[in-house]
């Protein structure tokens, strides 16, 4: 594995996991919007971001559930080495979703710092 | 290559998983497992190593089984089970232990019975402690007696020696079985969530 990755403590306070349950999904379709990446793989990413890991078999139930409510689709892909790959993939409706996300974003990343900083007022 | 598959270790794991997660709908709870089942396999695969230590850090990687678990129930939309105070649940309990002693009393037993079993079941329903495929299992074999003792008093006054006192006691008891038993499951339930309340709490 890779050294020096951020630790999946899963002690991290409740703010952090509040936060990180609205936006983690839209993490996980953005990192699928460049091509399809297998469970591992999208795991290790999550976890280069400090602020976004968590414990990685708490990512399968958000992934279980983009799949069902038809934002991602699995295939499975051969690997010469070991077992199958199981990749995950976005759909057009999952695309969708995340456009909209990215055009909402700045605009409450704005809000939320206006509040936290009164004195930046425009 | 897939030999890790009788490590104690993933297996114990897994079957955490599994316990805690026993709520959820069969084919999510299967879809879950695999899942996770894949991950160590291909994380194990990418390893250089494939020694306990390696096991043992993919599975420190995924996290508690628990919270595992109570991330997928979360998932389903369903809400964290939230302990209510044991007093509450050992007069809910209690009423169901004590339907039969109260089916026995002459003549107004089977109604006070009837009575204790539907406020116990009431009180099953309104708390927040026992997801609702518990509460369904429990209602289903506590009203089960209702069906099941009038069906074994008609098997017996078939036999030769018709309904006698000590026939009817037997199937009085025989009836009361799947009662004890809901009571059984809902205790150890509660049980455990009063445990990992007090440990989320330390």
């Amino acid at each position: 594995m890779v050294p020096g990755e951020a630790s999946y403590d899963s002690a991290d306070g409740p703010v952090a996991s509040q936060l990180r349950r609205g936006v983690l999904e839209y993490c996980v379709l953005a990192l699928l919007r460049d091509g399809p990446r297998y469970g591992v793989e999208l795991l290790q990413e999550l976890a280069q971001v400090q602020v976004m890991a968590t414990s990685q078999g708490t990512i399968y139930p958000l992934l279980s559930r983009l799949r069902r409510a038809g934002l991602a689709e699995t295939y499975l892909r051969e690997s010469a080495s070991g077992p199958s790959r199981r990749y995950y993939t976005l759909t057009d409706d999952g695309r969708r979703a995340l456009e909209e996300f990215t055009a909402l974003w700045p605009a409450f990343r704005t809000a939320v710092d206006h509040f936290l900083n009164p004195g930046d007022l425009p | 290559m897939n030999d890790h598959h009788d490590q104690p270790l993933v297996h114990a794991y897994l079957a955490e998983v599994a316990q805690r997660t026993s709520a959820l709908p069969d084919a999510t709870r299967r879809e879950l497992l695999a899942n996770l089942r894949e991950h160590i396999d291909v994380a194990l695969a990418e390893s250089d190593r494939a020694d306990q230590e390696t096991v043992r850090q993919i599975l420190d990687r995924l996290g508690r089984p628990q919270a595992v678990a109570d991330a997928a129930l979360a998932e389903e939309g369903w809400p964290r089970a939230e302990a209510e105070s044991p007093g509450r649940t050992t007069v809910t309990l209690g009423l169901i232990v004590l339907s039969l002693p109260l089916a026995l009393i002459p003549a107004v037993g089977p109604v006070l019975a009837l009575a204790a079993t539907v406020t116990a079941v009431v009180r099953v329903w309104k708390s927040a402690q026992w997801v609702r495929k518990e509460k369904m299992q429990a209602t289903l074999l506590l009203l089960s007696p209702v069906v099941v003792t009038p069906a074994i008093a008609v098997v017996l006054s078939l036999t030769a020696s018709g309904v006698t006192p000590v026939a009817l006691l037997a199937a009085c008891a025989a009836a009361f079985c799947p009662p004890l038993v809901a009571a059984a499951r809902l205790w150890r339930s509660a049980a455990r969530i009063r445990t990992i309340g007090a440990i989320a709490e330390a």
